[in-house]
């Protein structure tokens, strides 16, 4: 079921996590070897017929009244590390930002 | 005003009948925290002026006669991975060394109108990644007990700063031991509750699945204090609720029966000390007449794995919103992958990374089904053994760690060593069980070591019950 970690697999994650690792490669292979030979146990486990458990609580969906706290969209506009005549502003996604 | 003997109730008592205020309380615990935390490092920050205006509003209302509530200027030490309107929160982390929090968490409020006086915001792992307080950004806590030895994690500034009498009583956040494994190291008591007693509006999430915020403090009593403000249902968070609360006879002990399982024993890497301090803890239970029963967790040696799988892919996910746009941001130059690369790059430790990077690996087609939905079943599977064994007995006993409190250096090297350090604890969050680590008694100029005490869902009094029990109240 497992997989050997290459030094590309992890160049390959760290693209897709867009976490810029330089120079740490060779130490992150390491301990995913380790981290994942540690999970080699599970295949021990039978876990046919068994439903997956995607959370601790038994509650389903909560429906709650969409209000708007105006307050609260106040200060998340504020404390926004960059903002113009109210609105967020951001680099630019579709081109570069010059 | 000797504060040796100071509890949450001693400090409400005092300054509800006027043997003093509660300036005078919460200056003398911020002195001590001010000097304490050059070599401790309990705190990121210290809330002086907060702390004193807070403690004076207090004092009006007592001299108003009003009522202050019932954490009324008991001063407690915040985990910083909690929101304060429009403080600094950093959750250890480099990337948030500046953002400003635009609201209170629900649990914040809560202690607020309860009176509590937060003194500062308390060190811990980076997004609560981690069993040491070694990850942090901002520099490890040292274990007030021995300072050679780490205090546990993630939450280990909020053990150290109830340990080294630099805060009354703490708030923490456990996601698979993060309280109850430093409050065993500090020699504390620290609480799990069951998932969804306690609102997380405002908590930084590390895995949403399986994060908890709970209470430390010197006794059980002043845990269970805090803990019964803090608790029940909040719109801001659909996981919670208000459940009802559980009552065990402790009036007649032998109507209680303590599981204690068998694989939690061997191959554990249990040391002697620890192995003997269990027996002593169940010898007091059965001698004080409870039944003491054998029992069964045959999955629980897989845990480990499922619970590292499963908070790895919810850390992988979580994290995703520190993009270098929203709560930070670093350089504008560049393409906006550029600007994510680098700003996550540069912000995130060591820890998290590796754990990001994995997460994103048992997420990805093809690994999905042989990682994350494998121990999504295994989680099925340690729920089901709880469930079962919880037909037969009311509470379970455990150790909270397999060791003492280790040395600064000795596992943080070797990620597979550290993670052991929480094989009793996560279980617990896996299954959404309400837990507490106590102190063992009698360890005077010895190492602590904690006892856990698991309960049944919502069963959160059973544990503090028999907790105070067991310290003779």
């Amino acid at each position: 079921m497992l997989k050997d970690i290459k030094k590309e697999d992890i160049e390959r994650l760290a693209q897709l996590a867009r976490i810029d690792i330089e120079g740490k490669e060779a130490g992150l292979v390491k301990d995913a070897e380790n981290i994942l030979e540690y999970f080699e146990q599970l295949k021990d486990v039978n876990t046919d017929n068994i439903s997956p458990m995607s959370g601790a609580s038994d509650m389903v969906n909560q429906a709650e009244a969409d209000d708007i706290d105006k307050g609260l969209l106040q200060k998340g506009i504020e404390s926004f590390p960059e903002t113009k005549d109210g609105y967020l502003k951001v680099p630019g996604v579709m081109k570069n930002n010059d | 005003m000797d504060k040796n003997i100071l509890s949450i109730k001693d400090v409400r008592d005092g300054i509800v009948s006027g043997d003093f205020s509660a300036e005078e309380v919460t200056s003398e615990f911020l002195k001590e925290a001010k000097q304490k935390n050059q070599e401790i490092n309990a705190y990121i920050s210290i809330r002086e002026e907060e702390a004193i205006a807070s403690a004076k509003e207090i004092d009006e209302k007592i001299k108003a006669g009003e009522d202050a509530g019932p954490l009324c200027g008991a001063p407690l030490a915040i985990k910083d991975n909690l929101l304060i309107e429009d403080e600094v929160c950093t959750s250890a982390s480099k990337l948030l060394k500046d953002y400003v929090s635009a609201y209170d968490a629900t649990v914040i409020k809560k202690l607020r109108t309860a009176g509590a006086v937060f003194l500062g915001k308390a060190n811990m792992d980076e997004f609560a990644m981690g069993s040491s307080t070694e990850n942090s950004a901002f520099g490890p806590t040292k274990n007030p007990v021995d300072t050679e030895r780490v205090p546990g994690g993630s939450s280990g500034g909020s053990a150290a700063a109830v340990a080294g009498r630099m805060a009354l009583g703490a708030i923490g956040s456990d996601t698979g031991g993060s309280i109850r494994l430093p409050a065993s190291f500090c020699g504390v008591v620290g609480m799990k509750p069951t998932y969804g007693r306690v609102s997380r509006f405002g908590l930084m999430a590390m895995a949403s699945s399986l994060d908890q915020i709970g209470p430390f403090g010197k006794t059980v009593a002043d845990a269970e204090e805090i803990y019964s403000v803090i608790k029940g249902a909040d719109k801001h968070d659909a996981t919670s609720r208000n459940a009802g609360e559980s009552q065990l006879n402790l009036g007649d002990p032998s109507s209680i029966t303590i599981g204690i399982p068998d694989e939690y024993f061997s191959g554990t890497g249990l040391d002697d000390e620890t192995s003997k301090a269990m027996q002593e803890t169940v010898d007091f239970f059965r001698s004080a007449g409870m039944k003491i029963k054998k029992i069964n967790l045959p999955y629980s040696k897989y845990a480990l794995s499922a619970y590292y799988i499963i908070i790895f892919a919810e850390i992988s996910t979580n994290l995703a919103r520190f993009d270098g746009i929203r709560y930070s941001r670093g350089s504008n130059n560049g393409s906006l992958f550029d600007i994510y690369m680098k700003t996550r790059g540069a912000g995130f430790g060591e820890e998290v990374k590796r754990r990001m990077l994995l997460g994103t690996f048992v997420l990805s087609a093809g690994y999905y089904d042989a990682y994350y939905a494998k121990a999504q079943k295994v989680r099925q599977l340690i729920k089901r053994d709880f469930i079962e064994a919880f037909n037969q007995v009311d509470v379970i006993l455990s150790p909270t760690s397999p060791t003492v409190p280790f040395k600064f250096g000795e596992k943080s090297d070797d990620p597979v060593q550290m993670y052991l350090s929480d094989i009793f604890t996560v279980p617990v969050n896996l299954a959404g069980l309400p837990a507490i680590s106590i102190p063992v008694k009698g360890r005077v100029d010895k190492l602590p070591i904690g006892f856990q005490l698991i309960g049944k869902h919502w069963h959160d009094s059973d544990l503090f019950s028999l907790g105070k029990y067991y310290e003779g109240q």
